[in-house]
């Protein structure tokens, strides 16, 4: 019975996207930060805005989205792209992405001055602190400080993967903890690395940071907070996060315009929603990605699971990512060959 | 009298085409599948943009960059260390293996050579990840030893170059055996049998006859397990812990972390370089022996 009414509905269909209907390509992180995305900030876009879709596409990794982005320069088929900001600061040498204005993205003028990259070409949407993992069942007294991780008692426990963002963040965190400044000189951070490295069992953690910590195989583990604490939610709780109460900070994440998109005006319309309050709203209290937009309102409680202890939240930090960016593979190769190649 | 040179060279003309035509598939596959990406390769490394990893213009920068770093220089000893490690040992172990399957008569041979490189069937990445289990802090080795109280705290087996050796050996040891196998065409039992007959005892047999007889498939394996671990990405990496840094996880982090696509393209063509010359006198060598 139903299936006669199919021809006609399909015919409905077809003529209502060929009314103006105008599709773009957006590209960023995958797993659940994919499904978190489509549900919290495209679909209530879509249902806002009915003359555009979006279509999300995964990408493995920041690196690959730059191969592609690279290999279609002169003809993009991405519109937008959702990429690690070191990455993206790469990617505007390169010249791949088009800088906003405020008359086409209102909401850039709720950014925080940090937050607006290479004269707004590109835009930190969300950060994802960097903390310390505990496996629940076999760590009965959780960290509270980054130097907890020299503790003796975790000797061959921690897994702590550092050649790549997670070492470029926690350099500037464990500088500053020891009382440094990173613009000056990250050989505390160096050294602090140092007094923890005969704790850490692997600097390789397989297949990932989080894995470890649930199987058991080591007690702590530096990663990421929002996944982590979606993995407590979903996997008994076996991981545990500690916020350590010295502060934190974030894996940037940037929202950017392709240069030369064909759809330059909705993915801006896009972009301006979701670099708004309610969809920044939406996505820290389900994704527990701390928000950029200076005019959300964290419940204390979603605030706690982003940051830790008001002590912590106090002492959040940010970094200036421009001047970070160039001195990323440096600090990479540092902690490579200072702390992981004679540990 | 110049009527046979004559007929003599168009069939050796239609000879030819036809070598060319049967040819013809498999040098398109090399040029898509390995030469064109070996140019690209090749140009990438002379880029002057880090970004731009084809274009830009050209400078020797990365592989000034690679050769006069002395941490890279470390990287590529660290590589061949693990390379002759790993093909002295899985030469070592597959090699009685390799000689049981040469020399038996039985009617089971054809399963039992089947079951030696059955381990070829699983994926390296899989038989890795049972090495991990094996040989992990709480792994079956690990495990067994406290549980007979011989140790307190668990050996360091993984996470090291050590689980990286072990894994690695154990997963090329399948081809070492395969290549043994194929280089034992000159072994014979009749020769067994006539030094034997002249007095030698069953170790002067093996000293005289077996092991000069065998060394050329002994070459070949270790040649061929050697190229391999030189050139192993995933069980470095994942049994390395982060601590073996070999060329091949050195082009991955420069690739995919740092993004310097010309200083990974350069570092792959210092170690083709590299790696190409110690095959060839490698090679050289073998051949003068067999001669």
């Amino acid at each position: 019975m139903k299936a006669r009414y199919l021809p006609l509905a399909v015919l409905l269909a077809a003529a209502g996207t060929a009314q103006a209907q105008e599709e773009i390509n957006v590209i960023g992180f995958s797993g659940v930060f994919a499904d978190n995305y489509q549900r919290l900030v495209i679909e209530p876009f879509e249902a806002a805005h009915p003359d555009i879709t979006v279509n999300y596409q995964p990408s493995r990794n920041s690196a690959e989205t730059l191969a592609l982005l690279r290999r279609q320069a002169r003809n993009p088929t991405i519109d937008v792209a959702l990429i690690d900001v070191s990455v993206a600061i790469t990617a505007n040498e390169a010249g791949l992405f088009a800088a906003l204005d405020e008359a086409s993205v209102p909401n850039l003028a709720h950014q925080p001055d940090w937050a607006r990259i290479n004269g707004d070409r590109t835009i930190a949407f969300s950060q994802d602190n960097l903390a310390i993992l505990y496996n629940t069942e076999t760590v009965s007294e959780p960290p509270t400080s980054w130097n907890d991780l020299a503790d003796p008692k975790y000797k061959g426990r921690i897994a702590a993967r550092l050649g790549d963002t997670r070492g470029v963040i926690l350099l500037p965190i464990l500088t500053h903890v020891a009382g440094g400044d990173y613009k000056e000189s990250i050989d505390p951070g160096i050294e602090a690395m140092n007094a923890f490295a005969p704790n850490v069992l692997t600097w390789d953690p397989a297949p990932d940071c989080y894995a470890v910590v649930q199987s058991g195989e080591v007690d702590l583990s530096i990663c990421w907070n929002g996944r982590s604490q979606y993995l407590h939610d979903t996997q008994d709780g076996i991981i545990g996060v500690a916020a350590p109460v010295e502060g934190s900070i974030g894996q940037t994440n940037t929202i950017n315009l392709i240069e030369g998109s064909q759809h330059a005006d909705a993915a801006q319309t896009f972009i301006d929603y979701a670099l708004g309050a309610e969809a920044q709203t939406a996505f820290a209290e389900q994704s527990f990605y701390g928000p950029v937009n200076t005019q959300v309102e964290l419940d204390p409680e979603v605030a706690q699971r982003i940051y830790g202890s008001p002590e912590a939240q106090e002492a959040q930090m940010t970094l200036d990512w421009p001047w970070v960016a160039e001195r990323y593979a440096r600090w990479i190769q540092r902690i490579n060959r200072e702390v992981i190649a004679v540990n | 009298m110049s009527t046979p040179t004559l007929s003599s060279t168009p069939p050796k003309r239609r000879h030819r085409g036809l070598l060319l035509v049967l040819l013809a598939p498999g040098l398109l596959a090399l040029l898509a599948t390995f030469i064109l990406p070996m140019a690209w390769l090749f140009r990438a490394s002379f880029s002057d943009s880090v970004m731009a990893a084809f274009g830009g213009g050209w400078t020797l920068t990365h592989y000034l960059a690679a050769v006069t770093d002395p941490f890279y220089w470390r990287v590529a000893l660290n590589t061949l260390t693990l390379g002759v490690a790993v093909s002295f040992f899985a030469v070592l172990l597959g090699y009685p293996i390799a000689l049981f399957l040469a020399r038996t008569q039985s009617r089971w041979r054809g399963v039992l050579t089947a079951l030696a490189v059955a381990p070829l069937l699983t994926s390296a990445v899989v038989r890795t990840y049972g090495w991990m289990v094996i040989l992990g802090d709480r792994g079956v080795v690990n495990g067994s030893l406290q549980a007979l109280s011989l140790i307190d705290t668990p050996l360091r087996l993984s996470n090291n170059s050590f689980g990286a050796t072990v894994a690695l050996v154990e997963i090329l040891m399948p081809y070492a055996i395969l290549a043994m196998l194929a280089g034992f065409g000159r072994l014979s039992t009749q020769l067994e049998e006539a030094a034997a007959m002249l007095g030698a005892n069953r170790l002067r047999v093996f000293w005289r006859i077996i092991l000069p007889l065998s060394l050329p498939g002994i070459l070949t394996g270790a040649l061929l397990v050697f190229v391999m671990a030189i050139s192993s990405f995933v069980t470095p990496r994942l049994m390395g812990g982060g601590r073996v840094f070999v060329l091949g996880t050195e082009v991955f982090n420069e690739a995919t972390v740092t993004l310097n696509w010309p200083l990974a393209a350069a570092l792959s063509i210092v170690l083709l370089v590299l790696f190409s010359s110690v095959i060839v006198i490698y090679q050289r060598a073998l051949r003068r022996l067999e001669e």
